[in-house]
């Protein structure tokens, strides 16, 4: 039955994203039984920030905000090929192109390929081998199994989590610039912030503060009874206050 | 006493602003006025067009909205019709609340601190604006005929509203020739491609009337204002007014229809503005447009109603960052959202050196002790905030160096007190002493009575639809059904009608009753005239209760209205449901006597009214002992005041008085009001 409230419509959106966890939900599994309330109610809730899409516009795949990371999905989605069982069949290392790595990848997360090449060359995860014009990948664990003679067919582990990484500059301010050049106002949240740069919370708040100390950055109050759980996870405190926004000099 | 000079720290009345520190939000208030300035070009009659609204937004409660638009009224004086709307509550009535919030302000000077009964109106002021610069058009261009038209112009250029007002020839020949002076006003304004709604020589009518007319017969001058708030009026009275049939309103009008008449008079207003000064329609506390989505996209419709239609005017919108984009954008569509024009304007907060002149003009202004000035404005005291960030919440700011002055002001054998909240009670007193010393806000508010019907009923009400023209909304409690609405205009007919619907109800449901509230600004209901008035005087004995709410009453529904908009605009430490709870245990003796089934109990029916009641305008003599009292003390809170004033003085004769007297300055703070005498100060 389509639920009338949209309170409640909702509230079941976000009960059904939290279920899904970070695999997130297609728009018709979302919406099933909560009629226009449901669409509504998502809407809102997308424009609010409440809800993320981390799939294209023709094929959506709805998430809550703390799972929307498409450079980590990018990143685990590559990882994930290069260390499959194609990667070490019949005793031999496979060598990947670029485009066998990110077959399959849509919507956000295949907008931050660039990036997620960058971060796993810089990381090291992911080396680049060269014969000819052709560039080919192979990931490291497959090497490190190679050396230490384990065997070969043994399954692979999974890649060991990233590390706590500092937000870059730059990649904050682009963000920052982003957000304000599509809301139109010069205040943006905090947690929103982190999203868009790819930027965990705890770096980019104690980043934030060191740029209100310099006096480039402006923190706002924002409205914290009609904040999410969400945006109030970005809450940096100032003053003794927890303050939602953030503005920048951009110059 | 040493009053704190930092309790005050929320702007409630946009047109009594206090000083503000050079360069704080300067930018926004510089492009407000170029363009209201943009509107104001050469060649009459204007037909200037806004590409768009245009939204003014914070960050979060406190960085100055209020105030800023305050500074814009200030500077604006003189220069644009200044219209201040507080939320309306009941999206299918929005025209004609804005509407008649839009005449009502035009019923009062453009100072705060002046008097109606004293200063030339904003209306008055707009009448004459516009008479006198069409004939000067019409003249300059040859559209009338003179022999000697650069003397004629000379002197209608040169002359005030008092002296046109006195002059007969003027005023004959506005009456003698009315024909053709609405020909000359359907000409310009057709040179234009601009076309009244309602007829010119409607408008003209009702124009003179109001400015030359209506002296001698007060009931008339009222007639032209329930005209221009599109309301019936009777017509024996628009007869000798001089309204041509076709303008006149249908009595019997369905919501709809005076929506779309309310919405036409307005445009036809702003096209008349062309002749005089642009409008300035100023929306404030626009986060209580979230209660509702179909509230928050009523505003979206009458956003692009006042862009699309109206001519001359600039409407402004000011929000709090997060209401704005969660509560009332996600209801807009984008057709109207386009109507917003980018970029937006931002406040900002204070910086180090703007924080330190706010300090200095509060202290300067109280007369605190040199010693406690002095150490508030030390570099150690603003170094804790300004290390840490470089702009600051106003608001904040100022609650901090409250703090601080309490903690400086206390003596050494004083025990240390912890900061106290102000309570609920002391909100909302502060509220009504502000509303009572405001004649401006002591008039029908149909959005704060309509919010008060509906929301702060006692429990154990169960809520009615009434499918009805006249009726808005109903409770039944014990068995016995209440209904309510609204009614601001005279027209017999009308009057009947809702006493034909009583009728109707009552035979349906015995006992039941339809409730109508009167405020003092309202004419009375049954006319002196009416052939009617026998059958409305019989219905007041059944079912019809009119039910009078004299201005105490008034500024205590109104006060409760305002902590209930504050409270959802985040200005006071109280949640929307806090509020509505104090509110209504507090307005619960009202409601008794609303809800009270008795007719004998609602007032006798006594004759109808032979005359209108006139304005009552507080003594002169207690003005000039006010005056002198606070030209002496320079300080007093208001409890003070009362006890030493003799003969005594109530409180509202105080603030009437007050409200006349542009030297002194009110704060009403969350404990106490407190009265200032400042010479040169403005209101």
């Amino acid at each position: 039955m389509a639920s009338r409230n949209p309170a409640d419509a909702r509230a079941a959106v976000l009960e059904r994203l939290k279920a899904a966890g970070p695999a997130g939900l297609a728009k018709g599994k979302l919406l099933e039984r909560l009629g226009s309330r449901g669409e509504e109610a998502l809407k809102a809730l997308l424009a609010a920030g409440g809800v993320a899409n981390l799939g294209t516009r023709t094929r959506p795949r709805y998430v809550l905000p703390e799972h929307f990371r498409p450079l980590e999905r990018a990143c685990e989605h590559i990882e994930k090929k290069a260390l499959g069982p194609k990667a070490a069949a019949e005793g031999a290392l496979a060598l990947f192109t670029r485009e066998e790595l990110t077959r399959g990848l849509t919507g956000e997360p295949k907008k931050k390929i660039p990036e997620a090449f960058a971060r796993l060359f810089s990381e090291a995860r992911l080396l680049r081998c060269k014969r000819g014009r052709n560039l080919y990948l192979i990931h490291r664990e497959h090497l490190r199994h190679l050396f230490a003679r384990e065997g070969r067919t043994e399954p692979h582990r999974a890649p060991a989590p990233y590390p706590p990484v500092v937000c870059e500059r730059e990649a904050v301010l682009s963000a920052y610039r982003r957000l304000k050049e599509k809301s139109g106002f010069s205040h943006v949240e905090i947690a929103a912030l982190a999203r868009e740069a790819g930027c965990p919370l705890a770096p980019l708040k104690e980043f934030i503060l060191s740029e209100s100390r310099a006096g480039r950055a402006v923190l706002g109050l924002g409205d914290w009874s009609l904040s999410t759980e969400e945006t109030r996870a970005g809450a940096v405190e100032l003053l003794g206050r927890p303050h939602l926004l953030v503005s920048f000099e951009t110059g | 006493m040493i009053a704190n000079p930092f309790e005050q720290a929320i702007v409630t009345e946009p047109r009594r602003v206090s000083a503000s520190v050079p360069g704080l939000n300067e930018e926004p208030l510089e492009r407000l006025l170029q363009l209201v300035e943009a509107l104001c070009g050469a060649g009459l009659p204007r037909d200037a067009r806004s590409p768009g609204a245009r939204l003014l937004v914070s960050p979060a409660p406190g960085y100055g909205k209020s105030h800023l638009i305050g500074r814009l009224f200030g500077r604006l004086e003189g220069r644009a019709t200044l219209v201040y709307l507080r939320p309306y509550t009941n999206p299918a009535s929005c025209w004609r609340s804005i509407l008649t919030k839009t005449v009502q302000e035009m019923e009062f000077p453009e100072s705060a601190g002046a008097s109606p009964l004293e200063a030339e109106t904003q209306l008055e002021a707009f009448i004459h604006g516009v008479l006198v610069r069409m004939a000067v058009n019409g003249l300059r261009r040859g559209m009338i005929a003179s022999r000697d038209p650069q003397t004629i112009i000379a002197y209608l250029e040169g002359a005030c509203a008092a002296e046109l007002c006195a002059n007969e020839t003027w005023k004959s020949l506005l009456r003698r020739r009315s024909g053709d002076f609405a020909e000359l006003l359907r000409r310009q304004l057709h040179e234009r491609g601009l076309h009244l709604r309602a007829s010119p020589a409607g408008w003209l009518h009702v124009l003179v009337h109001f400015a030359y007319g209506g002296r001698e017969r007060p009931e008339l001058r009222r007639a032209c204002l329930d005209w221009l708030k599109a309301s019936g009026v009777d017509d024996e009275e628009a007869q000798a007014i001089g309204l041509p049939p076709a303008d006149r309103p249908p009595w019997d009008l369905a919501g709809e229809q005076a929506e779309e008449l309310a919405r036409a008079r307005l445009a036809d207003l702003c096209m008349l503005a062309g002749f005089f000064r642009p409008f300035v329609f100023c929306f404030d506390q626009t986060e209580n447009y979230a209660a509702t989505p179909e509230l928050a996209a009523s505003l979206g419709l009458v956003v692009e109603g006042l862009t699309a239609e109206c001519v001359n005017q600039l409407t402004l919108l000011t929000a709090n960052l997060t209401p704005w984009v969660n509560g009332v954008l996600p209801h807009w569509q984008d057709a109207h959202k386009d109507r917003i024009v980018k970029p937006y304007l931002e406040l900002k907060g204070v910086n180090r050196g703007q924080a330190a002149e706010l300090v200095r003009l509060r202290l300067a202004a109280s007369g605190a002790p040199e010693a406690i000035a002095a150490r508030l404005v030390e570099d150690a005291f603003l170094e804790r905030f300004f290390a840490e960030t470089p702009l600051l919440n106003v608001r904040d700011f100022l609650r901090r160096c409250g703090e601080r002055f309490e903690e400086l002001a206390r003596r050494p054998d004083e025990p240390r007190r912890k900061p106290k909240e102000p309570a609920v009670e002391e909100f909302y007193r502060a509220r009504l002493e502000k509303i009572r010393a405001q004649p401006r806000r002591r008039v029908f508010n149909p959005d704060a009575l309509f919010w008060f019907v509906k929301h702060t009923a006692p429990e154990g009400c169960r809520p009615l639809q009434p499918r009805s023209r006249y009726l808005l909304h109903g409770w039944e409690r014990g068995g016995r059904k209440v209904y309510f609405g609204l009614e601001a205009g005279h027209h017999p007919r009308r009057w009947q009608a809702i006493v034909r619907e009583g009728e109707a109800l009552n035979a349906a449901a015995p006992g039941c009753k339809l409730v109508f509230f009167r405020t003092p600004d309202l004419r009375p209901v049954p006319g002196a005239r009416w052939k009617t008035a026998s059958a409305i005087q019989a219905a007041r004995g059944a079912f019809l209760h009119l039910f009078p709410l004299d201005p105490e009453e008034l500024s205590r529904v109104y006060a409760a209205h305002d902590l209930h908009l504050d409270a959802v605009e985040g200005d006071i430490p109280l949640s929307p449901q806090e509020a509505t709870a104090f509110v209504k245990a507090e307005l619960r003796p009202l409601w008794e006597r609303v809800l009270d089934p008795a007719p004998e109990n609602w007032g006798a029916p006594g004759p109808p009214a032979a005359a209108e009641p006139a304005a009552k305008e507080p003594g002169s003599s207690l003005r000039a002992r006010l005056r002198e009292l606070l030209r002496r003390e320079k300080f007093l809170s208001l409890q003070e005041t009362l006890e030493r004033l003799h003969p005594p003085a109530t409180p509202e004769e105080i603030h009437s008085a007050r409200a006349a007297i542009p030297e002194i300055q009110a704060y009403d703070g969350p404990r106490m009001t407190v009265f200032q005498w400042r010479p040169g100060g403005k209101g």
